[in-house]
């Protein structure tokens, strides 16, 4: 009887531990293949960050050298409900080694806001110093400008828009090759800009970036809801410099209220002698003349 | 009004035309150039209640202002700005040389030399900087005016990386601007009916501006004739007084610091003559808000307050401006085609219990032709020696200016 009991506590045992075993080699089967999917799933997403980043840098050195770019703007704001006005400015940017780029605005037209003055000092990931001077004041102004959400003379382009591209600004994904939009004929890899800067007014921007001149077609800008706001198309690119791509026509479209801004450049010129110290607020009163 | 009056006027007025042709003639022989024309109406609440005013509600005044750059070579040249205002009622007026100015930029060292008419603002407060001496106020248009006066100077400036070092001499004597007798705004229930300057009318002043990652400051050390008078009245009358500017020794200092969306500021003055010695003291806030309740608007939050202590030679404290006073301001910009904004502000001497508001609101009805509405009150204290004189000044205005 005793023998008997335990044959059958044997052959129970010997079921139960053969049971676990299969049980347990059966998770670690599923749990290894889940982890390898992951892995490849991780692979592919490291790959596309990697891509992505390559882009970037890629673009950077290929846009770096300039020294300083002049160029005179036409920027013309359309509403939805059709109002239509016009500024002219000019502006200076410099190219600053190991921080962001200087610029520098100075507005011409309309005669009510001639004299309007924008200095900006960019950084990747800290606030940009601003300062604006008003007409007929005299004093230029540091504004705080954590949030980059400020508009940029009125139009739908904000302060965060125009201040010069920092690679470390954005976290990078490349999502993959495409057309530069409808009916284009040019070729770009499309990319997800996510800002690393904690005040930015989008959540992430959706780059059509020329696969030749690696200089962006269009920009999408999604708001802080995750919804599109609103796009900025790059056309009419001239070399300038011998090798620096500048648009000669920019439009931002707002998808939320129909408004439109439109920047027109001409007369771009490379390299003519301004340095770092010259977009300075000490030097503002040379560079108001 | 008489005949004569308007005979007056109307020459007046042949006059202001045959002036702005000619400013336009000047203008053609400018690298930049530009011109405004423009027309204030203002209706006040009160009949004007000090001595001699004109007693008329209703006041237009009537400007013309050009300015114009001329280059002579990349690093010299003249810069003009010259500003012209008439008051059609009381037929007074008044020429600012806002700027006008030669200017010299060294090759060899980062120096300039400025001889002429210029503007040199001090300090980052909206209501009242203590420092700010350089450029007299004109305050033709109301206490809360930022319109200032031009200064002649013999001046050079040393330009650093981060910090300009200024040194100006200025040979003549230049005073805050207010209504002549018959017209607003103007000071206290007094008529000066004598100027008279301590000694010599040179003064100079030393400045260093600083301009830091976050942090902006400013030092300065002025010896010369005060722009703002001390008020000597005869003692054979009321009416009869005298305005005084005596010669003033002034140390300053004024700073701003911005951390997230705040700009932190201070301004300190010591400021020391034969006959007074005073302290003032101010700290301020601004606060910068964007894309306010998620519209195109951006409004900025502005709170002051202001601390001052005047103690005559007998050591008896005298009441001055801004002694105990704050002020609350909104800018709010309206981001829009017209270029619209919105400014309101209220100062009030918490001691004394007077205060005074403003709001304007500003808009381009064209590229060319912009409006500017707003109404003033005022309700002064008779020992408030900022306010003092304004009982009857509290106003209505629109004012239109033409862009050419």
């Amino acid at each position: 009887m005793l023998n008997k009991l335990l044959e059958y506590m044997k052959t129970v045992l010997l079921r139960r531990v053969l049971v676990q075993l299969v049980i347990r080699f059966s998770i670690s089967t599923f749990l290894v293949g889940v982890s390898l999917e992951s892995a490849a799933v991780d692979d592919v997403s490291n790959r596309d960050v990697d891509r992505g980043y390559e882009l970037a840098t890629e673009t950077d050195k290929r846009d770096s050298g300039f020294g300083d770019i002049l160029a005179t703007g036409v920027i013309i704001n359309k509403s939805a409900s059709g109002d239509v006005n016009q500024k002219v400015f000019e502006m200076i940017t410099v190219e600053v080694e190991d921080d962001g780029d200087r610029r520098f605005v100075k507005v011409s037209e309309p005669s009510s806001l001639r004299g309007t003055m924008f200095l900006s000092h960019a950084h990747a990931l800290k606030s940009d110093d601003v300062w604006v001077m008003l007409p007929r004041t005299s004093r230029m102004r540091r504004v705080a400008t954590q949030d980059k959400t400020g508009r940029f003379l009125s139009s739908e382009l904000t302060l965060e828009d125009i201040s010069p591209w920092e690679i470390e600004k954005y976290s990078y994904r490349y999502i993959k090759d495409d057309k530069c939009g409808q009916g284009s004929a040019n070729n770009c890899h499309v990319i997800e800009n996510t800002p690393a800067y904690r005040f930015s007014g989008y959540t992430r921007q959706i780059e059509y970036l020329d696969s030749d001149i690696l200089q962006p077609r269009k920009i999408e800008y999604y708001g802080l809801n995750g919804e599109l706001m609103k796009y900025l198309e790059f056309s009419q690119y001239k070399q300038v410099g011998l090798r620096y791509w500048r648009p000669m026509f920019m439009k931002m479209t707002n998808v939320v209220t129909g408004a439109v801004s439109e920047i027109h450049w001409d007369d771009y010129k490379v390299s003519t002698g301004y340095k770092a110290k010259d977009l300075s607020p000490t030097n503002l009163a040379r560079l108001s003349r | 009004m008489t005949r004569k009056t308007y005979s007056c006027n109307l020459l007046a007025l042949s006059t202001l035309v045959y002036v702005g042709m000619i400013l336009s003639s000047v203008a053609s022989a400018c690298d930049e150039k530009g011109a405004q024309a423009g027309a204030r109406l203002s209706y006040f609440d009160q009949q004007a209640g000090l001595p001699l005013q004109y007693d008329d509600t209703f006041t237009a005044n009537i400007y013309f202002q050009i300015d114009c750059a001329v280059s002579f070579k990349a690093s010299s040249g003249l810069m003009g700005d010259v500003y012209y205002e008439y008051n059609a009622t009381t037929s007074e007026h008044w020429l600012n040389l806002f700027k006008l100015y030669l200017f010299k930029d060294l090759e060899s060292v980062p120096v300039t030399f400025n001889l002429g008419y210029q503007q040199k603002p001090f300090g980052y407060m909206e209501a009242h900087r203590p420092n700010n001496l350089f450029n007299p106020t004109n305050y033709l248009d109301g206490i809360f005016t930022k319109n200032t006066i031009g200064r002649l100077s013999l001046g050079g400036e040393y330009l650093h990386d981060n910090w300009v070092l200024h040194f100006d001499l200025m040979p003549l004597k230049q005073v805050d601007n207010w209504a002549k007798d018959k017209a607003r705004f103007r000071r206290g229930s007094f008529v000066a009916t004598e100027e008279e300057y301590e000694s010599d009318n040179v003064s100079w002043q030393i400045r260093w501006d600083y301009f830091g990652v976050n942090t902006e400051a400013s030092i300065l050390f002025w010896e010369g004739i005060s722009p703002q008078s001390r008020v000597l009245i005869d003692e054979q009358g009321p009416l009869n007084a005298t305005d005084y500017y005596p010669k003033i020794r002034q140390l300053g200092v004024t700073t701003q610091h911005i951390s997230g969306a705040f700009a932190w500021k201070l301004e300190a003055a010591v400021r020391e003559s034969e006959q007074l010695t005073s302290t003032e003291l101010a700290a301020g806030i601004s606060w910068y808000n964007y894309n306010v309740f998620t519209s195109r608007k951006d409004a900025t939050l502005f709170a002051e307050i202001y601390y001052a202590d005047e103690y005559n030679s007998d050591s008896l404290r005298v009441n001055t401006s801004f002694d105990r006073d704050v002020y609350l301001g909104v800018k709010l910009d309206f981001n829009d085609g017209k270029i619209s904004s919105l400014n309101t502000g209220l100062l009030r001497d918490y001691e004394k219990s007077s205060w005074a508001l403003f709001t304007n609101y500003n808009t381009n009805v064209t590229q060319s032709w912009k409006i500017r509405a707003g109404i003033e009150i005022y309700q002064p204290d008779q020992f408030d020696m900022h306010m003092v004189g304004f009982e009857n000044d509290s106003r209505i205005y629109i004012d239109n200016t033409w862009y050419f």
